[in-house]
């Protein structure tokens, strides 16, 4: 184990350290616990010792904050449409940050103010994370697509969503939060849940704190769901099958990890085509229904994880590249 | 200890202001430091001022606003830093590795971050009672945010020294100011 050297630290600390000593430095943070904890402690020194000497001119900052708020306070449908226009300035802020990242982002995460309907979309490969109006969380997997609209007039807070999301609502009694995914919707209740909804088959419903329901098209309740509970809805059958909630599924996409537990490899394979943007082709059929159970982290390369499968079974796979459109991949 | 809880009734420009003065640059430091970009640590400071004011009335009685401004900032800082791992091609190991360390870090900070001004005068102390040398180098590189290099041409030595210098002044103050800092907070995880 290599032990951590001190002056190596500082030098990190002070943003002093060559591409060469950060390597040297990172990699061994990665295999020894104590130097791990060394760098937290000692970061975490520096900055609290230096917050408070800080010199902005903060009058300035203070005008121009206060600039903002001011812009805020006007009426309720003016302050949807500055809302919208202020979403959309928190991007540009981000895109003037460097023609490489601003780009990226723009094009991971695309906000279309449009009379108060707010847009947003995550691209296949990337997840991305979004602050309604009205406070609430939302977490967006790759190839995933939300729209929200605040209805002043009935007094509701209308969601729709295709792929998978995972939502801290900030709950308001009067005004409720209902998240339309094909035919269901999902009411909140002051909650924290995740749905997942990438094939049209079924929409998953996993709630992880407080109260939602399932309502119908025609808004009956199907099910009122406890904490600990997922729902899993079938547009085929119009049934709900209530399981437990299995809480490393629900949160290893938020943590750039796919856990599948016990699913066939067709399914496995749409999610995987819709992190690294390919397709896939089934030569032969019967290999489909085959199930597995997978977790590897998002950053392992598609050929690793197509080795890994392949480990516990057998089938051979063709990689073609392709200009201009996802590479296919295909299984036989 | 001055506002612990400070939610007193409504929210008037002068207050906000006060709340502001107090919390802004320390926010703005913690915000650049890991987001290596002014701009951008600017815009996540003011979106939780913006935010604390929209929902004043909302904080329950006993929500501490620092925490509340702190905990946005951290949050938003976190999220950026994550989506820019993510942003990283698969070949980029070292850069991922280390927005990966300094995610983990930050998500270590806790609270007592912005009550450290109620330690300041321990803080100072210790800082005086550096060896002279350490507490000159250890100065200029953090309140004057020299780079080492120009530490030492400013007092001649190597830039070895320097290094020396600031390695020791970090080692003494962590441990002598080990009692008032809580340095981690500990971690809560969903997962696992």
């Amino acid at each position: 184990m290599n032990k951590l050297d001190g002056n190596l630290l500082s030098k990190i600390i002070t943003g002093e350290a060559t591409a060469a000593e950060k390597e040297s430095f990172y990699e061994t943070l990665e295999n020894n616990k104590e130097a791990e904890n060394d760098f937290y402690e000692t970061k975490s020194l520096w900055l609290k010792l230096g917050s408070q000497y800080q010199t902005n001119d903060i009058e300035a900052e203070f005008e121009e904050t206060w600039g903002l708020i001011k812009h805020n306070k006007r009426g309720s449908i003016l302050k949807l449409i500055r809302r919208s226009l202020k979403y959309a300035a928190i991007f540009l802020v981000v895109f003037s940050l460097g023609a490489i990242l601003g780009y990226l982002v723009l094009r991971n995460i695309k906000n279309y103010p449009d009379q108060g309907v707010h847009k947003f979309s995550s691209l296949k490969g990337s997840l991305s994370s979004v602050e309604l109006p009205d406070g609430t969380k939302v977490w967006l997997n790759a190839g995933t697509e939300l729209t929200y609209k605040e209805d002043l007039e009935n007094k509701q807070r209308l969601a729709e969503l295709k792929g998978e999301a995972y939502f801290e609502v900030k709950h308001r009694e009067d005004f409720p939060l209902l998240v339309k995914v094909g035919k269901v919707t999902v009411r909140d209740l002051g909650t924290t849940f995740n749905i997942k909804a990438y094939s049209s088959e079924s929409v998953v419903t996993s709630l992880i704190e407080g109260k939602a329901d399932i309502l119908s098209e025609k808004g009956n309740i199907l099910t009122a769901l406890s904490p600990g509970q997922t729902a899993t809805y079938s547009h085929k059958t119009g049934r709900i099958v209530l399981s437990s909630l299995n809480e490393s599924t629900v949160n290893a996409w938020r943590n750039q990890k796919f856990v599948l537990n016990n699913e066939k490899l067709e399914d496995i394979f749409k999610e995987l085509s819709i992190w690294y943007d390919v397709e896939f082709e089934f030569k032969d059929q019967e290999i489909k229904d085959s199930r597995y159970s997978l977790s590897v982290k998002k950053e392992t390369s598609l050929v690793k994880v197509l080795e890994m499968l392949r480990l516990t079974t057998r089938f051979n796979y063709e990689i073609k590249n392709r200009v201009g459109q996802p590479d296919k991949i295909t299984i036989y | 200890m001055t506002e612990e809880k400070s939610k007193v009734g409504s929210l008037d420009k002068k207050k906000f202001k006060e709340i502001f003065n107090e919390n802004y640059q320390s926010l703005f430091f913690l915000g650049r430091n890991y987001l290596e970009d002014e701009d951008e640590a600017k815009g996540v400071v003011q979106e939780a001022f913006v935010k604390l004011w929209d929902i004043w009335e909302d904080l329950k009685e006993d929500t501490n606003h620092r925490n509340f401004l702190f905990k946005m900032v951290k949050n938003n800082c976190l999220n950026i830093l994550k989506r820019r791992q993510l942003l990283l091609k698969h070949h980029e190991k070292i850069k991922s590795l280390e927005l990966h360390y300094q995610y983990e870090s930050l998500n270590r900070i806790g609270f007592d971050y912005l009550q450290v001004k109620e330690l300041k005068e321990k803080i100072d102390l210790s800082i005086k009672n550096l060896p002279e040398h350490c507490r000159i180098v250890f100065e200029l590189s953090r309140f004057e945010q020299l780079k080492n290099r120009e530490i030492a041409e400013r007092l001649g030595v190597s830039q070895k020294t320097v290094e020396a210098h600031l390695t020791k002044a970090l080692k003494i103050l962590r441990s002598d100011l080990k009692e008032y800092l809580p340095l981690l907070v500990f971690l809560t995880r969903l997962l696992r």
